[in-house]
């Protein structure tokens, strides 16, 4: 077997960003949710490794039924990060873009969904009184000022929280990336 | 006379007990020798015996419901099965694999310091070593293990690395029952299965690119310092050597058609240049290994100034790090020559060159790989 070329790259900037995303949407889940911080720690990483493996699923799906013309423009992507010049070239940043949403809010409704049956499979749920005296002694001080603020938020709200979490996330890895294209447009 | 006898006498009288006493130091001899090798042989068995002691020790097991017996049930069934007949042989094969498997997996467990040797930082990485063997029993074959097994391996071993939680003991009777796993081990059983579906994922990842660099085999030779996701260990320069085989098969194909032919017929064949390189283009990409990249390469060409030079190209239209392409690029030259010089036969008598000679193609070296694409030049 010729180990030539192999994604590593890829698979190191995956760990880089998973393990971003599971700091920072711990952190959220703490502040939101009654998880204390090792519960929150191990359910963000339990559902950005399920959203993650899925995600996978489907690139490998997608990318075998895809168009030839289509497919080479993902390679082309993936080996060298600009888009082939044929008749698709024009639509693909837009195709990105809309791949990119879809790919936001696609992991967070599987994040959402995982996060519910994770705590119904682990019998974690808390009552809801239970869980708003746990919120409410945590954060006697954190959140007045955007309470007074009168951003409209409802305590417990996982959908919510998720939203908050995976913008969070997603914007932590933006700025990564903002600094990789950095690093190789202008330090080289 | 009379001396003589006697002194025969005396020494026939002396001889036997001389003979006795070499006898007797050769019996001594032979004896101690014996003796002694008797010795060499005693300890050398005795060590050898000590030494085969030691092996049986940690080959035979002390108690019949040992690991060491299932892996022995195992290396008998392969020893068996080298007896036999084909169908046979592959059913007493498969058994013996099955009792490797469950043994290894076993004596994993058991032998202290073989589980302490396998466990690295705290992780025991048993389980991985059986999933290995289970996915190269399932799908190993004698061309090469297929990418599946390696894509199911992480998988698999977790299935075995977590199926401890999922089995108890009976209360009453102590037989091993399935349970739900404790809500303590859950999280961990998780996040365990998810960590080894990402493996797979990732190695399935690495399947993928493969796949596309079979597909598109001249990628494999593009610079991918710059690139996202993929990494090349050992630096490889030189481009692609399929660009080089489609140009010699261009020459070729550009010798056949013209080598030999007469001036006027070469002539004709000039003035329908791009029909005929079009053709002779779509020729060489059939003659060449079927890949999906084909349709990326073009065979093109130009007539240059002098008579007559043709420069022809292969060029790759296909992605690439700087998103030029490259090509490489030969000049033919056709000269008219007398009929003998293209046999490849030199002629004795210095004949001016017949009106209408034949062609004789020569071309140069290929050079390349030049980024971009050729310019047409002016001719």
């Amino acid at each position: 077997m010729n180990f030539g070329v192999l994604p590593a790259r890829a698979i190191a900037f995956q760990i880089l960003f998973l393990l971003v995303a599971i700091a920072l949407e711990a952190l959220i889940l703490h502040r939101r949710l009654p998880f204390d911080y090792k519960t929150s720690v191990r359910y963000a990483a339990t559902i950005n490794m399920l959203s993650t493996f899925l995600g996978w699923v489907i690139f490998f799906n997608v990318q075998q039924l895809l168009p030839e013309d289509l497919r080479i423009q993902l390679i082309s992507f993936f080996f060298f990060e600009r888009f082939f010049s044929n008749a698709w070239e024009g639509g693909m940043p837009p195709m990105l873009v809309v791949t990119a949403l879809g790919v936001f809010f696609g992991v967070i409704i599987a994040e959402y969904q995982a996060l519910t049956i994770l705590e119904f499979m682990l019998e974690t749920r808390k009552p809801q009184e239970q869980s708003e005296t746990i919120l409410k002694s945590r954060d006697r001080f954190k959140f007045r000022r955007l309470e007074q603020g009168g951003i409209l938020f409802k305590k417990n709200d996982r959908a919510y929280t998720l939203l908050v979490a995976n913008s969070l996330s997603f914007s932590a890895v933006l700025v990564v990336l903002l600094f990789r294209w950095l690093d190789q447009t202008y330090f080289r | 006379m009379d001396f003589i006898t006697r002194t025969i006498g005396f020494l026939i009288g002396l001889a036997p007990p001389l003979v006795l006493t070499i006898l007797g130091i050769a019996a001594l001899g032979v004896i101690s020798l014996f003796a002694f090798r008797f010795l060499v042989l005693q300890k050398f068995f005795g060590e050898l015996g000590g030494i085969l002691k030691d092996l049986f020790g940690l080959v035979i097991p002390k108690k019949w419901d040992s690991p060491k017996t299932i892996i022995l049930l195992g290396a008998f069934s392969w020893a068996v099965s080298l007896l036999v007949g084909s169908v046979v042989q592959s059913i007493i094969a498969f058994c013996g694999w099955i009792f490797l498997i469950a043994g290894v997996h076993w004596i994993m467990h058991d032998e202290k310091e073989l589980k302490k040797i396998l466990t690295i930082n705290q992780i025991f990485i048993g389980p991985w070593l059986t999933g290995a063997l289970i996915c190269y029993f399932l799908f190993g074959t004698t061309e090469g293990i297929p990418p599946i097994a390696f894509v199911i391996w992480p998988g698999l071993s977790a299935v075995i690395a977590g199926l401890p939680k999922f089995i108890g003991s009976d209360a009453a009777t102590q037989v091993p029952i399935w349970v739900k796993p404790k809500p303590g081990d859950r999280q961990y059983l998780v996040n365990l299965a998810l960590i080894n579906l990402l493996l797979s994922c990732w190695i399935q990842l690495g399947f993928t690119t493969r796949q596309w660099l079979a597909d598109y085999p001249t990628l494999e030779y593009a610079d991918f310092r710059n690139s996202p996701f993929m990494f090349q260990w050992d630096a490889n320069p030189q481009a692609s050597s399929r660009g080089v085989e489609a140009l010699s098969r261009a020459e070729a194909e550009f010798k056949r058609n013209l080598q030999g032919q007469s001036w006027s017929q070469v002539e004709r064949w000039l003035l329908e240049f791009d029909d005929q390189l079009g053709r002779l283009g779509e020729s060489v990409l059939n003659q060449m290994s079927k890949a999906r990249e084909n349709s990326y390469w073009r065979i093109s060409g130009q007539i240059l100034p002098g008579e007559y030079n043709v420069q022809l190209f292969s060029v790759w239209e296909g992605p690439s790090a700087n998103a030029e392409g490259f090509y490489y690029t030969q000049t033919c030259q056709i000269s008219r020559v007398a009929p003998v010089d293209v046999a490849g036969q030199s002629s004795t008598t210095v004949a001016p060159l017949p009106q209408v000679g034949n062609a004789k193609v020569q071309c140069g070296p290929i050079e390349g790989p030049i980024a971009g694409q050729p310019e047409p030049r002016a001719s």
